[in-house]
């Protein structure tokens, strides 16, 4: 019984640990999940960003790391595209939400990383603007003309702010609820 | 507890402790050793350190929390703290307590390769242990399944076929037994033996030692802890005016399949009533069904002898981390309810053992802490005559096990309905009023269980399908108990329930 | 309740099931790539990958995937058409179209356990692709979850998910009831998973991944006719 493995060297650190890694990949299957099972009743542009935002929101909070939205954001674009979400073909789908990850990172960054109101409300806006600003770089790529695609993404612009603002918030939320259950107490005993 | 480390160990400690990060106690200290072929059972009551223990033993403590490690620990030869993780892995395995939880893979093929895979084996080498695995653990007609459908039993043992397959000189089995019914323990339990008998050095970790208490050449080991005392319960602020549930011909049916065929009971206010069977055999989907959670067909009638009170029943899931995200508990039990009775709501805190727990996060609470919240907030809603809980005794150790039956005699002597689904026949026998048992769909009822375990004759499908532990102490002088109401089915006769039986609920 | 497309959708008679995800990921890019061509190339692009959508039996996924877009479709080409001209309108049209529909046959032919393999043997760190298979395999059972948070919060009274712009507050705090107790569990459930992989060595500096893929002559055959059409559009440029 047994087998033989010389004991070689630790293996280097990593900037996420598994956990973490494994934790923001989860994290993604759970905004999959979340846009099916949490419907509003108003249909407008970007109004699934409420959930997307905030799950991301909470992910860059957990995972206190840069690129953690990112990775989470990206991971969730491409589960997305399995699973069928997304009126623009797969390609938009990924490159959006992968671009929401992105937004959420950088207002993470700028404002701090503290789950404050403001850097989760404004990461939140950011996040979804970039979606929706991803979206408007692939149809300028593909010949529409700018001014067009700018002047039909007035309206789609201010919903989308507003329901990223709205995301944010509720990440706030969500993580200050997270917080106060003892949630933290629970991942910081964690490497 | 003392034990000298041996030279030979393959496991050692020596008054190790470990101190998780932010936490002013440490846990331990321990001293153990564990050579080839033992087989060791650790035993404590819940929060006496016993998973801290097993992860010590393997070296995911201090590789994968943060904290402080006292003492030594020595693995394979080596130092847990300063061999890297990887390598402890390939001389001590180990097997948490939820196998789901551990599904690594696709497939089950998957599921043995990924360990292998870390062993820098060549693929023909994989290959063929692999092949050998399969064939040791009876997975072979399983190759291509996805592990999520097999039952309990037989994930847990592919969980340990997949730890196994690496060929470590040790496992460490943190509650391996918690999550099982009876037949699969004790196939479990013999898996084991047979491991030991090649060679392994076997730990196991359990609350209740019963099912390992067979082993051969057992070496048990106690952790020491404060034994909480029982407290005393306060009357309910609460009385339920007599009802009863009465179900004819109830048929559910899970992806085309009958879970539930052809159901009659009556269930009474004022009673516990344990529903026991295999993992699969339909437990949960009775209770989702006679609180209204799940479509069906047949009839679910409620009769009540006061006119005004319409009887209803709350369920009490099993996970009780579905529930929780308040800030107290306190806060947790108000929540979403717009009139408290106060008086109620202090008896019920008080019953359930919550009130020094009020302000505490409730994610910060043991295991049984948190299933007592639970229930308090299904308890806590206006208008409930009964209860039904799912799981209630999985992963608890036997004074919380004896609190939640004493709190269930409170609550029938108040007059609710209390429906309990459980695999833990011990626990049903002693504390239920009626024993349902589930089987293929079909219900067999057995009023006054202690009683009717002691007839040899008995239709007892609990006997004959081996839902008593061996061993299991019978009631003195009941030889000539009372009729029992059962079984229009007939005794089952097969010793053992077949293997290959998938889950379904 | 949620189905995920790769596993409930798959084409079993699709010869495209049995390619390389790699070979497919290259076939998809160059597709969406060939969305700058010119009309008359972009035609032959269309032609092409139809061909092949027919030949790997997923038109219907592909149909249901335009379907979605058609009024987006009609209202851009109107649009174009009135204000520019036929010409541009078809090409916008064209472009629209191979840009949804370009990633069609890598998604809808190839499972998460193959584009793990494919990520691995691009030399994509193991772990990232562990933790994306690992989550695609737990979507089903975090739906799960979520539903019995559902159920759970329901049993305490807590309606939920009636989400209403009318109540702002109440949908927050309704939609906390879920998500606080989701979060929680899904952290739960990547410890576990962790533990589970680092007690069977993950880490190892000697892990060998047991998936190799090889290209077959199905692959070559792509890979060809690829090369193939793509060195036609330039010659004919």
């Amino acid at each position: 019984m047994g087998t033989a493995l010389p004991p070689g060297p630790e293996p280097p650190r990593r900037y996420f640990s598994l956990f973490e890694l494994l934790l923001l990949a989860m994290l993604a299957a759970l905004i999959v999940v979340a846009n099916f099972a949490l419907r509003f009743p108003i249909r407008m542009p970007g109004h699934s960003g409420v959930v997307w935002m905030a799950l991301l929101v909470t992910a860059a909070t957990v995972v206190p790391k840069r690129g953690a939205a990112t990775t989470a954001g990206c991971i969730s674009g491409v589960l997305a595209a399995f699973v069928g979400i997304g009126d623009r073909g797969a390609l938009d789908t990924v490159l959006s939400y992968a671009a929401a990850g992105v937004g959420v990172d950088l207002g993470m960054t700028v404002l701090g990383r503290r789950a404050r109101v403001a850097s989760c409300v404004v990461a939140g806006a950011l996040g979804n603007l970039l979606k929706l600003a991803t979206k408007v770089m692939l149809e300028v790529w593909i010949g529409i003309p700018t001014g067009f695609v700018l002047l039909g993404r007035l309206y789609p612009a201010a919903t989308y702010t507003l329901f990223g603002l709205a995301g944010g918030y509720l990440g706030f939320l969500v993580v200050g609820a997270l917080r106060r259950a003892g949630f933290f107490a629970y991942v910081a005993e964690k490497r | 507890m003392s034990r000298p480390a041996q030279a030979t160990a393959v496991i050692a400690a020596r008054a190790a402790a470990f101190r998780y990060a932010g936490q002013a106690s440490a846990v331990g200290p321990f001293d153990f050793a564990a050579a080839a072929g033992e087989f060791h059972l650790i035993s404590g009551p819940s929060g006496c350190g016993k998973s801290t223990f097993a992860r010590m033993l393997c070296g995911l403590v201090p590789h994968l929390y943060r904290g402080e490690l006292a003492g030594q620990v020595h693995i394979g030869g080596r130092s847990s703290d300063t061999a890297p993780l990887w390598w402890l892995t390939t001389v001590v395995g180990f097997v948490a307590q939820n196998p789901r939880a551990q599904l690594l893979g696709s497939t089950v093929r998957d599921e043995i390769v990924f360990g292998l895979e870390n062993l820098g084996l060549s693929r023909r080498a994989a290959h063929e242990r692999l092949d050998h695995t399969l064939a040791t653990f009876g997975l072979e007609c399983f190759a291509e399944r996805d592990p999520r459908s097999l039952s309990g039993g037989e994930q847990q043992r592919l969980i340990l076929a997949a730890v196994m397959a690496r060929q470590p000189r040790a496992l460490v089995l943190d509650e391996p037994l918690a999550m099982l019914d009876t037949a699969s323990a004790m196939q479990a339990v013999s898996e084991l033996g047979a491991l030991r008998h090649q060679g392994c050095a076997i730990t196991a970790f359990e609350h209740g030692p019963a099912l390992l208490a067979g082993v051969d050449g057992l070496q048990r080991l106690a952790l020491p802890a404060a034994e909480p005392s029982d407290e005393d319960f306060p009357d309910l602020a609460m009385e339920v005016p007599p009802f009863r549930v009465v179900v004819n011909g109830l048929r559910v049916e899970l992806g085309g399949r009958p879970v539930l065929d052809g159901i009659d009971c009556t269930l009474a206010g004022g009673r516990v009533i344990a529903v026991v069977g295999d993992n699969g055999s339909g437990k949960t989907t009775l209770l989702r069904t006679l609180v209204g959670l799940q479509a069906y067909t047949g009839r679910v009638n409620t009769l009540a002898s006061d006119s005004h009170h319409t009887p209803r029943l709350g369920l009490c899931f099993q996970n009780p981390d579905c529930q929780i995200f308040n800030a107290s508990v306190r806060q947790e039990l108000r929540f979403g309810l717009s009139e408290i009775d106060e008086d109620f709501y202090r008896s019920v805190v008080r019953l359930l053992g919550l009130v020094r727990y009020e302000q505490t996060p409730p994610l910060l609470l043991s295991e049984g802490e948190k299933k007592r919240l639970a229930l308090a907030t299904v308890l806590l809603r206006p208008g409930l005559s009964g209860i039904c809980l799912d799981e209630p005794t999985l992963g608890q150790d036997a004074h919380q096990r004896r609190f939640l039956g004493r709190i269930l005699k409170h609550l029938t002597a108040a007059g609710y309905l209390c429906v309990i689904a459980t695999h833990d026949v011990e626990w049903a026998v002693k504390w239920s009023d009626e024993v349902f048992l589930l089987q293929a769909g079909r219900l067999t009822t057995c009023e006054h269980p202690r009683a009717t375990l002691s007839r040899e004759e008995s239709g007892t499908a609990v006997r004959n399908c081996d839902y008593v532990p061996k061993g299991f102490p019978l009631p003195p002088g009941e030889g000539q108990g009372e009729g029992i109401r059962c079984p229009t089915t007939s005794p089952h006769s097969s010793p053992r329930f077949p293997r290959t039986s998938s889950s379904g609920e | 309740m949620m189905r995920p497309r790769a596993q409930c959708e798959l084409p079993r008679d699709s010869f495209l099931r049995r390619a390389d995800p790699r070979t497919k990921l290259f076939l998809c890019a160059a597709t969406s790539a060939a969305v700058m061509l010119p009309l008359a190339h972009l035609a032959a692009v269309l032609t092409a990958y139809s061909l092949l959508i027919l030949a790997a039996r997923i038109e219907r996924q592909v149909l249901a995937q335009l379907r979605r877009a058609v009024v987006l479709l009609i209202v851009l080409f109107v649009a174009d058409w009135l204000w520019i001209g036929l010409d541009f309108a078809t090409l916008i049209a064209a472009r629209l179209i191979l840009l949804i529909t370009g990633f069609s046959l890598f998604f809808a032919t190839t499972t998460p356990d193959e584009l793990q393999a494919a990520l691995e043997q691009m030399r994509a760190p193991a772990r990232l692709a562990f933790a994306f298979a690992t989550a695609y395999r737990f979507l089903h059972l975090l739906d799960s979850e979520w539903r019995e948070i559902v159920e759970a919060q329901q049993a305490r009274g807590i309606v939920v998910p009636a989400l209403s712009w009318r109540a702002p507050r109440q949908s927050l705090a309704r939609a906390m009831a879920i998500i606080v107790p989701a979060v929680v569990l899904t952290t739960q459930r990547a410890w576990s998973i962790t533990e589970a992989a680092a007690a069977r060595g993950f880490e190892s500096p000697s892990r060998r991944s047991s998936r190799r893929l090889r290209l077959s002559r199905v692959d070559r055959l792509l890979l060809t006719a690829a090369v193939g059409v793509a060195v036609c559009l330039l010659a004919y440029r």
